[in-house]
């Protein structure tokens, strides 16, 4: 046969074979495309604008790479064709039919897997082209919807390959379906299940791995089908292109290899290649040896015994599981007693490895030499109020606008951005707790604080490696500990992102007091400078801050706006901006920004006064207060409030009161909120106070108790 | 000329054929015959390309069958257990393999399916054994290829269709030189259709001759000797078996038909018969002789 009609002719006879298949695919989606799209158009009301675009963006969600039904069918696709395709291969009688047949094994490969790609990309292709036409019918722009549909069909094949070609290598490597389609779950899950073992035994016994994203970080990459469905929940670029490409030609070598490898003997055997069984014997048993290890390890307590019992549980119950179906013979379940009895040390070890820490990865300390800089950052206690983002302005098909906040993580701008100017601080916080922890151990470094403050350090080497660890500290402890790294201005730059704001961006500023704001602005009467001098003055005061400063209780609070940002703390473009905005970026005035007070008061506007009584219409009092039992003797501690209109005591109680939201700011603070207060002012707003530890408070406690009484 | 040298096949731990080195000439029909498990299949199987040797080689010609589609295009295999195409009909069949051999006879295809009366247009999955054995077989024969495969292809035959199968071998020998290969544990079968057997027992070759020679070099004797004479007595002969009734001896020997008889006419035999070993009697004395021994199996 000639090249051309060998492969024609071979393709026929395959879609003949496998005609059901072109069927199913055919019916999914001609309800999936032109079925919903007519359902679509009969649904919608496209007399105006508005809602014509509102259909257009039905529409276009239907036909886009991003429709979740189609990705869900796809991947039950995938799975169906790479496994029909292949079955043959399971089948004595089928494999003396077509492998004693004058035709190569590469080019059996070659249709059955273009057949299967077809089957499902076909249909799609004609069922969202029809669609698209429909839609255009109904009075979509032709060229938009369909350049979506082509997009989203192409992007769709494309990853549609990876999973299928690993269902295609699932088929290869067993001789049985159902032991194929247990393969290619071992496929997908084994090795995010194993970073997240890894992880899990990380977390436990690790003190300082502080990387809480590397399981999901590395499940999408590890197994074909969550890499597959990772690729549609955002916007394409050409790297996640590229990515699929390789991927999937790395599968399809994978997949062509095994096939030509493959013994024709295999069919109806469990494995299909008998070197693979106790690599994949041994990988499994030592999974589910950790799993059943960590499981029982956690429910009995963190013992050591019940360590063991897990480890064996899932072990050996694994082990005989894999012999029962490698041998389709129950009695067959100790085979292999020195592979189980290895995959068991192994998962003891791997255990071993986290929790006696046997590669130091707590003590570990870099080479100063090596290392190019470094960051430091205590998760919760200092700054831990800062927001991180980008403030976006989306337009939609009808050219309303809307507002989203595009949230950056912590870790991530911290990573990023913070370069201390001595990095040997980090290195010194670092040696400090490695050093106390060596000697005395965890218990010892905890001691009997409690909470304990996490102090994150990370090191970026000359190599390019970036190296995370998280320091647990008592909260009585680290602030000695961190004073230094405080007062190093790179751990300002990169802490506040306000530091790098320039004069030119500044188009406003807004002061909060006691949830009361105010706007400055050209609009407002205020001048550029005066605006520009403040934000200078803030960026100041902000710099030099003291750690011991930044633990005091906030005046009030500022932010500084740029185009956008004002336009969404005045509403001007849309209230739903205003609203996503919300409070974000403000920062805090402590006591300490004496020339950013000063400037304001230039300004008119006053931070740190106490609320004037009259604007106070009542205050709901709460708290803790010790009363006698019907015991005799007893004392009982109850929650308890009453609400106060008595207006000497209101004024007394506004003198004394602070803003419960800025405790937020405090670095470190400890401020004692026993006497909680909701103001509610005669504007019918109402806001939370507390009143610190003192006489006001211990007479409120009293008051309390009176008012109980009555 | 179709030759394995040294050919051997395992599964796991199980030596399925075990360094056969055997000639197929052209034009004769060569039988394959071997005790429950002995490897014709999988030695038929080696043959035809589905598995690949783990030691030795097999040539047709001189070129190595596995994955070679010029080879392979040379022969036709049928199983003991021959798959058709999913809701195939035996249209569709001729239609797939007339694509990969290129000498594949359309109209001598539809004529013996008239013969066979078989339904062109019928599926092929309900047809019953014997049915499916015929398509196979006529698939097999229309191909046109030089070598026909056969693996247990009479089973499931009813005997006038057996004959009917041995004359178009027969027939299509004569013609066009076609070599079928059978391999079958039913020996009536294969002993008047057969010009050369290959005995297999455990995944080795016992003997592989020409049926006439194997025929002529062994033989029965039933004989009576005279009084006060044992078996001693005929020494020179080589005796494969030995089993007496009363006086009445019956040996089976190899060696020469004249040899035999002069060893015989020299002992002074009171009365001696010489009768032509059936290749089922063959069968059973070469594989008592490796052991395969039916005293063995029921006692």
């Amino acid at each position: 046969m000639t090249s051309r009609s060998w492969f024609f002719r071979g393709m026929t006879e395959e879609f003949k074979r496998r005609l059901w298949a072109v069927a199913l695919s055919s019916l999914a989606f001609f309800f999936t495309f032109p079925v919903s799209m007519v359902y679509l158009t009969t649904q919608s009301d496209r007399s105006d604008a508005r809602n014509l675009n509102y259909f257009i963006d039905s529409a276009k969600e239907l036909l886009s790479y991003g429709n979740g039904w189609t990705v869900t069918l796809m991947a039950i696709m995938a799975v169906v064709l790479g496994f029909s395709g292949f079955s043959y291969l399971n089948s004595k009688r089928k494999v003396d039919f077509y492998h004693s047949l004058p035709v190569r094994r590469e080019k059996q490969f070659l249709i059955r897997y273009l057949c299967g790609i077809l089957i499902a990309a076909v249909p799609y292709l004609v069922f969202a082209v029809i669609s698209a036409q429909i839609a255009a019918a109904a009075g979509a722009p032709m060229g938009e919807i369909m350049r979506t549909a082509l997009f989203g069909w192409a992007y769709q094949m494309l990853s549609f390959l990876i999973p299928y070609t690993a269902a295609v290598i699932a088929a290869m490597l067993t001789g049985n379906t159902v032991v194929g389609l247990m393969g290619f779950g071992v496929l997908n899950f084994y090795f995010p299940l194993f970073v997240l073992l890894w992880q899990g035994l990380a977390e436990m016994c690790l003190e300082t791995f502080c990387s809480h994203n590397f399981a999901a970080d590395w499940a999408g990459r590890l197994s074909p089908m969550f890499f597959y469905i990772s690729g549609f929940d955002k916007t394409v670029t050409g790297g996640m292109v590229l990515s699929r490409l390789a991927a999937a030609a790395v599968f399809i070598l994978i997949a062509a290899v095994l096939h030509k490898k493959r013994p024709s003997e295999a069919a109806g055997r469990a494995m299909a290649f008998p070197l693979s069984q106790p690599f994949i014997r041994i990988m499994i048993t030592t999974e589910f040896s950790v799993s059943g290890l960590m499981f029982f390890w956690n429910l009995g307590g963190r013992s050591i015994g019940w360590a063991v019992f897990g480890l064996l549980a899932g072990g050996v119950i694994c082990h005989c599981v894999i012999e029962i179906i490698y041998h389709f013979d129950f009695k067959k379940l100790f085979c292999h007693k020195r592979q189980m009895v290895f995959s068991l040390a192994l998962a003891f070890g791997f255990f071993a490895l986290f929790f006696w820490d046997i590669t130091g990865y707590d003590s570990w300390l870099p080479d100063s030499g090596q290392m190019d800089s470094a960051a430091a950052y205590a998760e919760n206690g200092a700054d831990s109020w800062v927001d991180y983002g980008t403030l976006f302005l989306g337009k939609e098909e009808n050219g309303r606008s809307y507002g989203q906040w595009l949230r950056e993580s912590e870790e991530e701008h911290i990573t990023d951005r913070m370069i201390l100017e001595n990095s040997d601080l980090a290195l010194e916080f670092a040696r400090t707790w490695i050093e106390s922890w060596n000697q005395t151990g965890m218990e010892a470094v905890r001691g009997n604080s409690w909470p304990e403050e996490r102090v994150c350090v990370i090191y970026r080497m000359k190599n390019g490696r970036t190296v995370k660890r998280v320091y647990d500290i008592p909260e009585e402890n680290v602030k000695d500990l961190f004073r230094e790294i405080y007062h190093d201005s790179g751990y300002k730059k990169g802490r506040y992102p306000l530091l790098e704001m320039t004069e030119d961006q500044l188009k406003g500023v807004q002061v909060s007091h006691m949830g009361k704001e105010s706007l400055l602005s050209e609009k407002e009467g205020f001048s550029r400078e005066e605006m520009a001098e403040l934000l200078k003055l803030y960026q100041k005061e902000l710099s030099n801050l003291s750690l011991e400063q930044s633990g005091e209780l906030p005046v009030g609070e500022i932010r500084f706006l740029d185009e956008l940002r004002l336009q969404a703390a005045t509403g001007t473009k849309d209230q739903e901006m205003a609203w996503v905005y919300g409070s974000r970026e403000y920062y805090p005035i402590y006591p300490a920004f004496q020339e950013t007070i000063g400037a304001l008061l230039k300004l008119n506007i006053k931070v740190g006064d106490p609320m004037d009584p009259a604007a106070i219409r009542s205050v709901w009092v709460e708290a803790e207060v010790e009363t006698e039992s019907d015991f005799p003797g007893d004392i009982s501690v109850s929650y308890m409030g009453y609400e106060e209109r008595n207006r000497d005591a209101i004024e007394r109680i506004a003198s004394e009161m602070k803003y419960s939201s800025y405790i937020e700011y405090c670095s470190f603070g400890d401020f004692s909120r026993d006497v909680f207060l909701r103001v509610r002012f005669e504007d019918d707003s109402d806001e939370a106070f507390f009143v610190p530890d003192g006489e006001t408070a211990d007479w409120l406690r009293e008051r309390i108790k009176a008012n109980a009484e009555e | 000329m179709i030759e394995t040298v040294n050919l051997t096949k395992r599964f796991d731990d199980i030596l399925a054929v075990d360094h056969i080195t055997a000639q197929i000439k052209d034009g004769s029909v060569f039988g394959l015959v071997g005790t429950n498990g002995a490897g014709k299949s999988t030695f038929l199987r080696l043959l035809s390309g589905v598995l690949k040797p783990d030691e030795g080689t097999v040539t047709i010609d001189g070129r190595e069958v596995y994955e070679r589609e010029d080879v392979k295009s040379e022969f036709f295999y049928i199983s003991d257990d021959q798959a058709f195409l999913n809701n195939g009909t035996p249209g569709d069949m001729m239609a797939f393999y007339s694509k990969l051999y290129p000498g594949f006879d359309r109209s001598r295809f539809d004529r013996l399916l008239g013969n066979f009366g078989l339904d062109r247009r019928r599926r092929i999955s309900t047809f019953s054994k014997g049915m499916k054995k015929q398509l196979s077989i006529i698939c097999g024969l229309c191909a046109g290829t030089n070598y026909l495969f056969c693996d247990e292809t009479f089973d499931g035959l009813d005997p006038v269709m057996r004959q009917t199968v041995k004359s178009l071998f027969a027939n299509d020998m004569e013609e066009r030189g076609m070599t079928p290969i059978i391999a079958s544990h039913n020996l009536r079968e294969l002993e008047d259709i057969c010009d050369h057997v290959g005995l297999l027992h455990r995944g080795g070759i016992l003997l592989s001759k020409d049926l006439d020679d194997m025929k002529t070099s062994i033989h029965k004797i039933q004989c009576v000797l005279p009084d006060g004479t044992g078996p001693d007595s005929l020494a020179a002969l080589e005796i494969v078996k030995k089993e007496s009734r009363g006086r009445l001896l019956t040996l089976t020997v190899r060696g020469e038909r004249e040899r035999a008889e002069a060893v015989m006419e020299a002992s002074g035999a009171i009365f001696y018969e010489l009768i032509p070993l059936t290749l089922e009697e063959i069968f059973i004395s070469e594989t008592e002789v490796a052991g395969y021994d039916i005293k063995k199996l029921v006692f």
